[in-house]
This record gives C-alpha cells, sequence and structure tokens, in this order.
C-alpha cells in the first residue's frame, strides 16, 4: 500500500522500463548519431550484437539504478523515525525486527521483480533491434536473475542506511556510496567472489561476449569486466552472511534508537 | 497501576528529568501539568515504552518496564501530541493495521475498526485519506488508534490543545468515559480547566522536577491560599491596620476601593476579618471568599520555584 499509493512502484517500474526500451534503440541509433557527427569515422566500430546491448543495459542500469533505489527508497525507515510514524505501531505490539522485516521482504521482492522484468524486456528488444545474436532465453533469465539479487542487495543496503542516519537525504548518499566502491573492490584479487557487484560481473559474462564498442565510453564495466573467476558458492555464502548482519545490525539500530518525535536527534 | 520512581533522563547537557516519583492509582484519571519543556512529553515516551530512561523504576501493573517491555506492550495506549500517521492510508484503514499488529482476528478488527470511528465521529471521514484531515481530526483518529486494544492504561499527550471548545469537550468526555470503562488515563495538559473537569489526582512538574503530587482535594487543602476580596463604597487611600495587624491575615492588596485580603487560616480569619470590619469608617460593598483554582496552585507552584 505504502509503495503503490506513493508511487515508489511507479517510479521504479517508469525508471527500469524506460532504460530497457531505451538502451538497445540508443545504441541501434548510435552510428547514424556519430555519423552526422564525425562524418568518416569507420562503421565498422559501430556495429553492435544483442550481447553487447544486454550488457550496455546492465552497465547502465548498475549506475542509474543504485541512484534510483537509493533515492526512492532512502526514507524508508529514517523518514518514519523523523515524523514518529513508528510510534502506533510500535506501541500497540509490532515488532521492530517485524517492521524491518516486513520492509525489506517487500521492498526486496518488489525490486527484484521490476529489475527481472526490466532485464526481459530490454534483451526481448535488443534481439529485436539486433538480430541474429540471440544469447538465448536462459542465459538472458540467468543474467536477469543474477542483476535481480543485486539490485535486492541493494535494497538490504538502503534500508541499512536509512536505520543508520536520521536524514533520509543522509541515508541515500551514504547507501550510494556503498554502492560505488564495491567495483573498485571488486577489482582486488580475491574480493570479487565476496561483494555484491560480483553478481553484476556474472550477470555479465552470462551472456557471453558481446561485440560492438561505444566511442569514447571507455571500459566502465572494467573493474568487474576482468580478473579471476566469480565462485558462485563463494559469492552467495559471503552475500548471505552480509546481508544477515545487515540485517542484524538493523534490527539492533531500530530497536534501541528513539522513535519518539522530538526524543533527541541520534 | 503506575508507578514511577526517581526517574531521570537527559539529553547531552540537558536533564530533562530529575528523580522523578509519582504513583497512579488504577481507574483514575491522573492530570500531569507543567509548562513547556518542563519534561512531561519525555516522561510519557519512557511510560510509553518508545524512548529508554538513564535511572529510577518505571512499573505498570506491577511491571518493571524495563524488564518486561514486549509484555507491556499492548497494556499501555498512548496519543502523542503531534500524532503521526500514514498520510496514504484512510483511516479505517489506518486502525485495521493497527488491529492487524495487534493480533485481532480479521473480523474482531473490522467491527472495532467501525466501532471507534464512531466514538470518535469519523465514520463519514473513515474512508478518506488521513493524508487531507485537519489537525482535530488527526487528534480524534490517534485517540482511536490508542485505545484500539482497549489498554489499561491510557497516555494521552496534550490531547486538547488543537481542538476547538466542542472537539475539546468531546474529548474530556470520552476521557471520562474511559475512566468509567476501568481505564487508567494518564493526561498531560496545560489547558487547566480540562484538569479540573475530569482529573482525580494530579502532579505538577517543572524543569525536570515533580514540585507537587496528590489528589485535586489535597492539593486544594494544602496549597490553596485563602483569599477574601472586598470592595468598599469608597476608595481608601491605605490598607487599614485594623486589618493588618489581624492574627489570621498573611497580607493584603489594595488597589483603589478594592482590597484582597490572603488568609493563613480562613474559618478563624473570617470572624477576624469581619470584627475588623466593622470598626473602619468606611462602607463595605461586597465581600466574598474567592474559590480556589488548580490554576491558582499551578500558578504559585510554577513561580515559587
Amino acid at each position: 500500500m505504502e509503495s503503490s499509493r506513493q508511487s515508489k512502484y511507479l517510479i521504479l517500474g517508469a525508471f527500469f522500463g524506460f532504460f530497457a526500451l531505451s538502451t538497445p534503440i540508443m545504441l541501434k541509433l548510435m552510428p547514424s548519431i556519430i555519423e552526422s557527427q564525425m562524418p568518416g569515422f569507420p562503421k565498422e566500430l559501430m556495429e553492435f550484437d544483442a550481447v553487447y546491448s544486454v550488457q550496455n543495459y546492465i552497465k547502465n542500469i548498475y549506475q542509474l539504478g543504485n541512484m534510483a533505489i537509493a533515492f526512492v527508497l532512502m526514507g524508508v525507515l529514517a523518514d518514519e523515525r523523523l515524523q514518529g510514524k513508528l510510534v502506533y505501531p510500535v506501541s500497540q505490539g509490532a515488532s521492530m525486527a517485524g517492521v524491518v522485516g516486513a520492509k525489506l521482504v517487500h521492498y526486496g521482492a518488489a525490486v527484484s521483480a521490476i529489475v527481472f522484468a526490466g532485464a526481459m524486456l530490454n534483451y526481448y528488444y535488443s534481439v529485436v533491434l539486433f538480430p541474429g545474436s540471440d544469447p538465448g532465453v536462459a542465459a538472458a533469465a540467468r543474467s536477469a536473475g543474477l542483476l535481480a539479487a543485486y539490485f535486492a542487495t541493494r535494497v538490504v543496503i538502503v534500508v541499512f542506511a536509512s536505520a543508520l542516519f536520521a536524514k533520509p537525504l543522509a541515508a541515500g548518499l551514504a547507501a550510494l556510496v556503498a554502492s560505488y566502491v564495491e567495483p573498485i573492490m571488486a577489482s582486488l584479487p580475491r574480493w570479487k567472489s565476496i561483494v555484491a557487484y560480483g553478481l553484476v560481473d556474472a550477470a555479465n559474462k552470462s551472456l557471453g561476449t558481446g561485440t560492438g564498442t561505444i566511442p569514447g565510453a571507455g571500459a566502465m564495466m572494467a573493474a568487474g569486466g576482468k580478473g579471476s573467476e566469480i565462485n558462485g558458492w563463494v559469492l552467495a555464502a559471503a552475500l548471505a552472511v552480509q546481508v544477515a548482519v545487515l540485517v542484524s545490525v538493523t534490527i539492533w539500530r531500530m530497536k534501541s534508537v528513539e522513535i519518539a518525535p522530538g526524543a533527541g536527534a541520534q | 497501576m503506575l508507578n514511577v520512581e526517581a526517574l531521570s533522563k537527559s539529553y547531552a547537557q540537558t536533564r530533562a528529568l530529575r528523580e522523578v516519583t509519582f504513583q497512579v492509582t488504577s481507574g483514575q484519571v491522573f492530570g500531569f501539568l507543567g509548562p513547556n519543556g518542563a519534561g512531561k512529553t519525555t516522561a510519557m515516551n519512557i511510560i510509553a515504552g518508545l524512548i529508554e530512561f538513564d535511572s529510577g523504576t518505571v512499573t505498570i501493573d506491577g511491571m518493571d518496564l524495563r524488564r518486561n517491555r514486549s509484555g507491556l506492550r499492548g497494556v499501555v495506549g498512548y496519543l502523542p501530541e503531534s500524532p503521526a500517521f500514514y498520510g496514504y492510508m484512510t483511516a479505517r484503514e489506518y486502525l485495521l493495521f493497527i488491529g492487524d499488529v495487534s493480533g485481532l482476528t480479521p473480523a474482531a478488527n473490522r467491527a472495532r475498526a467501525d466501532e471507534l470511528l464512531d466514538t470518535v465521529g469519523l465514520t463519514e471521514a473513515g474512508r478518506r485519506r488521513i493524508g487531507g484531515y485537519s489537525r482535530g481530526m488527526k487528534q480524534r483518529l490517534g485517540m482511536a488508534a490508542a485505545i484500539y486494544n482497549r489498554p489499561r492504561l491510557l497516555l494521552l499527550d496534550e490531547p486538547t490543545s488543537a481542538l476547538d471548545p466542542q472537539g475539546r469537550l468531546d474529548v474530556i468526555t470520552l476521557v471520562a468515559r474511559m475512566r468509567d470503562a476501568g481505564m487508567t488515563v494518564f493526561l498531560s495538559t496545560h489547558i487547566l480547566a480540562d484538569v479540573e473537569r475530569v482529573c482525580d489526582s494530579v502532579a505538577i512538574i517543572k524543569d525536570g522536577v515533580v514540585v507537587a503530587a496528590d489528589s485535586m482535594a489535597r492539593l486544594r487543602e494544602r496549597y490553596i491560599q485563602p483569599v477574601v476580596d472586598i470592595v468598599f463604597d469608597r476608595a481608601l487611600e491605605s490598607v487599614p491596620a485594623e486589618i493588618t495587624s489581624a492574627s489570621h491575615v498573611d497580607r493584603a492588596a489594595l488597589d483603589g476601593d478594592r482590597l484582597s485580603v490572603f488568609m493563613r487560616d480562613l474559618e478563624p480569619g473570617k470572624r477576624e476579618l469581619l470584627h475588623a470590619l466593622a470598626s473602619l469608617d468606611a462602607g463595605v460593598a461586597s465581600y466574598s471568599v474567592r474559590q480556589p483554582s488548580l490554576e491558582d496552585i499551578f500558578v504559585r507552584l510554577v513561580n515559587s520555584r
């Protein structure tokens, strides 16, 4: 109810849907745009396939999707604390673990579903616009699933930051910093298999190797795209531990902070 | 029902409560009075289990608050001064949500929501979103949410401050009904007329310290200095010596033809005063013993320390 009436689903759905559709379209239009701007630029450098289109979407959505989730969900606990909205539920018997758990499960599931649907939509349009290089539905679904799992961990990070900071904006920025630091950590030896960014890397690799390059775009996925292979079991176990720790600290934090309005800022 | 013993709470350098002690008897309406910033809301937030305290004990229904925090949820209902709701919900949806977290069955929950919307006069508005409610409507919804699971102790923080006179009367009537139904009500307010109308006992708090805590009758007995107001048929130049020298008169204040005589002891003082008045050459136009009010006690206690 909270998400639908505050249009959070709509915002996230529109965001991921827009990029799912616009990425392959922009890629398709890219040669014409470049040609009009840079006459004589060799066309063979601008030949893309569907795999590259989906990987390009993953790169875009990693950068912008983190922002969208951080700013849409940053007030999920901080705002309720700040305004005293938890006073009634808690004083009437709601447990803080229940409040935090409900928000995590709800938003985690919703964000995963939206991300998965967006990625599959992107795959469909990529194949339509770049025929002849279909990575396959199974590979696309596996990639979308890994991407959805990554964004579910972002929900945990945002909710954790929202419990940590009294101001929603501070929570959103802290979650963003945490998410953007991960690729740097993933570039370190052996770290790729223990940070959530490994899921984005795995989502990329599960599609195979794409063809194409965007002039001037650089190696935005370089950190995750090179180096040692990811051990799926190690990554799953590491993320499970990280999520468990973050959820436990979030619940502990919410139990220890004062939720009554004007009860002293922390 | 509620026993608060040497309760202390500080925020950084500010000592919000200092060794606060009072008792609330079961089935009473207990008034908690004090000027703004005295520590009333802090005390209520502690009793509601919403914030921690530094030292002291709070016992509700024989259970220590610190040791039985989860067990006491549901025993205490709380209406904060500015209740905050999810503005995207309707009042009925919000009450159903409160019923859900209270563990009511769906059928009992629906019946209770409708009953309470009727009690607080929000039946028609109950299907509109709370975001569009006036402050008074939110206060009434807050009252419904606070009593939703029939708490044994109801904490009301300034429940009438945002209401018009009719709204105030409705809330005070509702408070009296809660007491009649066996609920103990802890009422924080600075509207003294409301306290006089409905409270059985009172604690007055100033700068985090309880300066008086007793039944209304005993407070009146103990703290109100009897005053006799006399109006003469002409203005006097000074307070007559016959009056100031009377043994039961504490002091007297003259304002033209009006004299206020502050008595040490009213009963023998009245007879003595009448003798003194009879000996004056000024005529007495009126003579009245001032009715003591809670406001007199409040002003005297708050200003005297």
